[in-house]
């Protein structure tokens, strides 16, 4: 019960009320990916339903990746970290209400993004447990990646700068906004070296836009999965909460 | 019983850094101890180690009967931190943070409300409670820093340098704070540079130097710490410090000249040759700042020597 209440404090003072009084970063959060959609509606009207689920892909690694400055905002600027280091919270309940309460910030843009599907007709129930699984997964990547850079880096300007070009090689780069065959073969398996492809992959064969054979579906699988098992050993394993 | 005790503790940082050099110290459970030194000296190093943060090289530590390495959890449980520098979340009020922080720790939304109120009232952070700490001034900052863990059921309150930065009306707010918490029966460790913090809120304090403990006692007996009653501050000219041995031991810190008279009638002496040269003289009691001026001033002038 201690855990839910230490988790549910730091969602809401990290997350929930900072997001009510500055409300600027919910339109900060949805404008990226919308800026996107809205140029490729206008060049390529067609690859619309792609760019939606890219907008999607790229919110959910936009909320994992982001818990990296707040991470070392509070460690290194407030010193928040040290006074919950030396009080009864764990690191694991640290880290859990650290990463729902970005969601605070994603959320609404998350869900503007699925009605976005839903009305033109992408969703339906069966599409919904891979698309979940695939979002949870990716989302659960790039949360590790987070963690794991707040402990390698303190310098707050650092981060900023490596979020937009995680940003970048994750979510702009990868066919994710695009259809991958427009990429040509050697970019293609290059592609395929990066998880949030494989989400995009399977978000797009759950909503109905792309096709996998069951071989693919299953290999795209696979290496996401890897990826957040390889990426949250790396983070558990290199975050310090008590230093040595 | 001993709030807190260290054993020969030894910190050496990567890089070969010897931060700490086997500091033995004991603090008495309801005291408000300082624990002083000049910056770089090992304060904030020795309050990380006892605070569980960062774990020691070598020795041992006890906080509150727990062992800080074997039973962190058991400690973490039993003290609350004010780290230095540390800031409040710009976003959120007075009452927000002590409230959330309270129910980090643990404390349901009902006990935290009550609780920060009660701690909101009795520090007379009232009228601030719904104000946004970004709109705070730095000392009503720090105080909502200290209102913190006064809140929460911590036996044991660490303070790391919690007035530094502040001017002299904020730096009193905080004093006011952890002597009305200490009323509470609580141990306050607090670390400070500042020797007139010490000796207005500490009952004990000790000192350390280049991460070596040089001098420990109780704030009321500095004057048996030391052989003289008296210190003067005499206007420095190219000639007194050698002029000025007659009347007492004299040492030079930085740009200002410390005579202890040995007596009354060297007082009385020194008095009358600094009017009669038209030289500045102050007296004053001694006081933890001259323990700290006689053990590291001094000695490290003789070892120069």
């Amino acid at each position: 019960m201690k855990s839910v209440r230490a988790i549910m404090a730091l969602v809401i003072l990290n997350g929930i009320k900072p997001v009510m009084r500055s409300p600027l970063w919910l339109i900060v959060m949805l404008t990226y990916p919308l800026i996107l959609i809205f140029f490729i509606y206008i060049f390529a009207e067609y690859a619309i339903s792609e760019a939606l689920v890219g907008g999607l892909v790229s919110l959910v690694v936009m909320s994992g990746v982001s818990i990296q400055a707040d991470i070392v905002w509070y460690r290194v600027e407030l010193k928040f970290q040290d006074m919950a280091v030396a009080s009864p919270v764990s690191p694991t309940v640290y880290m859990i209400g650290m990463a729902i309460s970005e969601l605070a910030y994603s959320s609404p843009a998350m869900a503007l993004f699925l009605i976005l599907m839903t009305l033109r007709g992408m969703m339906n129930i069966p599409s919904v447990p891979i698309l979940m699984l695939s979002m949870m997964l990716c989302w659960l990547s790039a949360l590790s990646l987070g963690f794991y850079l707040s402990t390698r880096i303190s310098d707050i300007r650092h981060i900023w700068a490596l979020e937009g070009l995680i940003s970048i090689v994750l979510s702009m780069l990868p066919p994710i906004y695009y259809p991958i065959s427009l990429l040509p073969e050697w970019a293609q398996t290059m592609s395929m070296l990066i998880p949030t492809t494989h989400a995009a992959l399977l978000a797009k064969e759950a909503v109905g836009i792309v096709s996998l054979t069951e071989y693919q579906g299953l290999m795209s699988l696979a290496i996401l999965l890897l990826w957040t098992i390889a990426l949250l050993l790396l983070a558990r394993r290199k975050s310090v909460w008590r230093e040595p | 019983m001993e709030a807190l005790s260290a054993e020969r503790l030894v910190k050496v940082y990567r890089g070969g850094f010897h931060a700490l050099k086997g500091i033995t110290l004991s603090v008495k459970s309801g005291a408000v101890f300082s624990l002083l030194g000049k910056n770089g000296a090992g304060k904030t190093t020795f309050l990380r180690i006892m605070t569980t943060q960062l774990l020691p090289t070598s020795g041992t530590g006890r906080v509150l009967g727990y062992d800080i390495v074997e039973e962190a959890a058991e400690v973490r449980k039993r003290i609350a931190v004010v780290p230095q520098e540390s800031k409040p979340m710009y976003l959120l009020t007075v009452n927000e943070h002590v409230k959330y922080y309270l129910m980090m720790r643990g404390f349901s939304m009902l006990e935290a409300s009550e609780r920060a109120r009660k701690v909101i009232d009795d520090l007379d952070l009232k009228e601030y409670a719904n104000t946004l700490c970004m709109k705070l001034s730095g000392g009503l900052k720090r105080k909502v820093l200290v209102a913190m863990a006064v809140a929460t059921e911590a036996d044991a309150i660490f303070l790391d340098e919690p007035t530094t930065g502040l001017d002299p009306i904020a730096r009193r707010l905080v004093w006011d704070v952890i002597n009305r918490a200490a009323r509470s029966g609580r141990t306050i460790f607090l670390t400070t540079h500042n020797m007139g913090e010490a000796e207005a809120v500490a009952d004990g304090f000790a000192l350390i130097n280049d991460g070596e403990l040089v001098a420990q006692g109780d704030v009321g007996d500095v004057q048996r710490m030391l052989p003289y009653r008296m210190r003067a501050e005499v206007q420095v000219t190219a000639s007194n410090p050698e002029e000025l041995t007659e009347f007492g031991e004299v040492i030079v810190v930085g740009r200002r000249l410390i005579v202890y008279p040995r007596n009354e009638d060297d007082s009385k002496r020194l008095y009358e040759y600094c009017t009669a040269m038209g030289l500045k003289v102050s007296f004053s009691p001694v006081g933890i700042e001259d323990v700290f001026i006689r053990q590291v001033v001094a000695r490290g002038a003789d070892e120069k020597r």
